[in-house]
């Protein structure tokens, strides 16, 4: 356990100063746009309607979903539709606050200014901004504590924040992750806060020494937490990819920079570990963009924006391709090969050895007693419950399953994959669409239900590479012995031990790589 | 030279005439009262003398120059500005009050802080109260702040808009006795807005009497007196006398 910990705080400084810099960067231009307007609206009231109008709508979209619909609107992922998200949801506050404060501004006063001779810009700067301030701080107080949570939601687009601990401890049932997570984000939500709320009662009481010490607090703060963000890190070797090319026959990753994608749960992290440390050993210099959402890192593939990460075929089949009908298993890897490359240009450079499709399955006691052995006789029970992946329910697998098996009754329960293994294990639910690698399976003595029909599609992990990728020899190279080279045991195991005992999926992707005969040492985080 | 000149001044709100066809002078140095019912027009015809309100139509000269030859901000730091509702910054200082018009003419630290001085002690309020906020003061205190800040550029014109309409009526008296020693010394014009007729009569030199934006009558307090144009302005006039009377019937009642 203190070794997890020791392990959390290790992760600490890069995540906080990417945490730092995305709600710093946001607030600052939150602040930028919101207040200029919220002047604005306060002098013209026929702009204030629209503008506050728009900033109460972008508040009602979920904060995620306002960060994934960034993505295809700004073409990318990472820290932009982060940025651009958080900005947008900043705004609210301090917009509504700059508007009232400089609305609640006593009529006589405003009055007072104009005549004593006061331009309209005087007035602003030496009599309404000044009597607002305290109104204005308050809204960039909220705005502050608003972000500074929000921004653990940029994980899944691929930007790095204190969310990392909570995403990925979430899937790697590593709770001291998760608590780390939230403990840090609160913390300096807090912090910020009581900096804040010190300037704004020094700005009230007209102190300005306080409200420049808070100020300068503030900016303190937050300079030092973005530091590690801004500095060289001290690691960074020169890129001399070309030469190294160029020097010799059998070409080496000497000074690439590869970048290795994955998605947001268990296996996808011990993979990504592991080819980090193919990779390394070949000489490259791997960073890891873990966390995507599911056709978040789709899109980044294709745009280049990482350079490989693992796919599988019925992922592509039903929801890239968005084909609702059934293929074999080879059958289906081959079209979906001619297809990423016809459509994409995406190299999909192989099957890794293994498959990772959805399964019905039950608790062994359950199956006894109902006699179950296929997805078909699940219709017998009365008021049966399923639960699954939110993801799964959207697939068109899930209705061929439905309409095959004679499914149209069942209650439905989507919730997270890391939960639903107890949920089935304790009752919760009636049986589960399992992950057929996960490692619960035995550990929780749950039986796969057979799928006679072939409604479920097979799941092949395949190595897909982005179209630049694709084109470099030295890495496809580097990266072959990987292909067939996992079955489907070896990453059951490696799963498990993420999962059920507690170890980190670097400690995974080593056991899998000597498991498979793969030389070298993982990735480091 | 005629300080204020309005020569058919008109002015509507959203279609409705507030004022219409307004044309009156004031020389330098005197004091005239506009009075009228609410709604009359004569805070309207006031804020359109130092532009607080722009007229639609008609003439307006200051200072023996078209009033749109400068711009309003420059214009309004030549006029003093006194109003009911006080209207001091609350962020700032008594002196710093005071002396906001001298500041942004430009007057050097020095210069400012003397003409602070001196009228801190015009408007008899002490130089301690200078570094005082506008919440410690009281209303009386308040208002003498307002006119030493309306006075501070040293104008030759004073507006008034109902300055003294909230103070209780001793405070209120002292400060127009001042009022008119401060104005004996310096000279400036006053046009003052009141609906309280011994006001207009103890201060002004003449009284104009509004009604739905017309002028009915202009005249010297004695002249209205004697010579009302009609009912209305003789009824308006004797409101303090009727007011008189039937305070003394309740001492006599009560006594």
């Amino acid at each position: 356990m203190s070794a997890n910990l020791a392990e959390q705080f290790s992760r600490l400084p890069d995540l906080l100063a990417a945490h730092m810099l995305l709600v710093a960067a946001a607030l600052a231009a939150g602040a930028a746009i919101s207040l200029p307007l919220g002047i604005l609206c306060a002098r013209s009231p026929r702009l204030r309607g629209p503008a506050v109008g728009f900033a109460s709508t972008i508040q009602t979209v979920p904060a995620l979903a306002l960060l994934a619909l960034m993505v295809p609107l700004v073409g990318r992922i990472g820290f932009l539709p982060a940025f651009l998200a958080l900005t947008l949801y900043s705004m609210l506050p301090m917009l509504r606050n700059a508007v009232v404060g400089l609305a609640g501004v006593d009529g006589a006063v405003r009055e007072a200014a104009r005549a004593v001779g006061m331009t309209p810009a005087q007035s602003l700067w030496k009599v309404e901004l000044p009597l607002a301030a305290p109104v204005i701080l308050a809204g960039v107080r909220t705005a502050t504590v608003w972000v500074v949570g929000m921004a653990t939601l940029a994980t899944p687009v691929g930007a790095s924040s204190l969310g990392n601990y909570i995403f990925s401890g979430l899937q790697t049932r590593n709770w001291t992750a998760v608590l780390f997570g939230c403990v840090a984000s609160a913390l300096l939500a807090l912090a910020l806060d009581q900096l804040l709320r010190a300037l704004e009662s020094g700005v009230a009481r007209r102190r300005p020494a306080r409200a420049a010490g808070a100020a300068a607090g503030f900016a303190a703060l937050i300079l030092a937490a973005i530091a590690p963000a801004l500095l060289p890190a001290s690691s960074s070797a020169p890129a001399a990819g070309h030469a190294a090319v160029a020097s010799g026959p059998a070409p080496s990753l000497a000074g690439r920079r590869v970048t290795v994608g994955g998605k947001p749960f268990t296996e996808q992290y011990v993979l990504a570990h592991l080819i980090a440390g193919v990779l390394e050993d070949a000489g490259a210099q791997v960073r890891l963009r873990e966390d995507l959402g599911s056709t978040i890192a789709f899109d980044a593939l294709i745009r280049d924006e990482i350079d490989l990460y693992v796919d599988y075929t019925g992922t592509i089949w039903a929801s890239v391709m968005n084909r609702d009908d059934a293929a074999g298993r080879d059958a289906m890897a081959v079209r979906v090969a001619a297809w990423l490359l016809d459509q994409h240009g995406v190299t999909d450079l192989g099957r890794l050895g293994f498959e990772n499709a959805y399964g019905f399955a039950v608790t062994r006691a359950a199956a006894q007693e109902n006699s179950l052995a296929s997805v078909a006789d699940l219709n017998r029970l009365d008021g049966l419950s399923i639960g699954g992946d939110p993801e799964f329910f959207g697939r068109p697998e899930w209705i061929a399953a439905r309409d095959a098996y004679g499914l149209q009754a069942t209650r439905t329960r989507p919730m997270d994959s890391t939960f639903m293994y107890g949920a089935v294990r304790d009752g919760a639910v009636d049986a589960i669409t399992a992950y057929t690698t996960d490692g619960r399976i035995d550990a929780f003595d749950l039986v796969l239900l057979a799928d006679p029909a072939g409604a479920l599609p097979p799941y092949d992990a395949i190595l897909l590479l982005s179209p630049a990728a694709g084109a470099d020899r030295a890495l496809t190279d580097a990266l072959r012995p990987l292909l067939g080279a996992i079955p489907p045991g070896a990453m059951r195991r490696a799963n498990a031990m993420v999962d059920l005992e507690g170890e980190s999926p670097e400690a995974a992707a080593a056991f899998l790589a000597s498991e498979i005969g793969i030389s070298g040492e993982p990735a480091a985080p | 030279m005629a300080v204020v000149q309005l020569r058919n001044v008109s002015k509507a709100f959203a279609g409705r005439p507030a004022v219409a066809d307004v044309s009156f002078s004031v020389a330098e140095g005197e004091t005239v009262a506009l009075v009228g019912e609410s709604g009359c027009g004569k805070t309207t015809t006031l804020k359109m003398i130092n532009r607080l309100i722009e007229p639609d139509s008609g003439e307006l000269m200051l200072f023996g120059e078209p009033a749109e030859a400068a711009p309003a901000p420059l214009l309004r730091r030549r006029i003093g500005y006194v109003f009911q509702e006080i209207g001091l910054f609350p962020h700032l200082t008594v002196a710093e009050n005071i002396g906001i018009t001298p500041a942004l003419l430009g007057w050097d630290k020095a210069r400012i802080a003397a003409r602070v001085d001196a009228l801190l002690d015009m408007v008899r309020l002490g130089a301690s109260r200078r570094g005082a906020m506008p919440g410690e003061l009281s209303g009386g205190q308040r208002q003498r702040v307002a006119i030493a800040r309306a006075l501070a550029s040293q104008p030759s014109l004073l507006l008034m808009d109902e300055a003294f309409g909230a103070l209780d009526p001793l405070t209120r008296h002292d400060l127009r006795s001042d009022l008119k020693a401060i104005q004996a010394e310096a000279g400036f014009a006053i046009v003052l807005v009141t609906h309280d007729m011994a006001e207009a009569a103890i201060l002004g030199d003449r009284i104009l009497v509004m009604q739905e934006g017309r002028v009915l009558q202009d005249a010297a307090p004695a002249e209205l007196i004697a010579r009302p144009a009609d009912d209305y302005v003789a009824h308006l006039l004797a409101a303090p006398e009727r007011e008189a009377a039937a305070f003394a019937a309740a001492r006599r009642g009560h006594g």
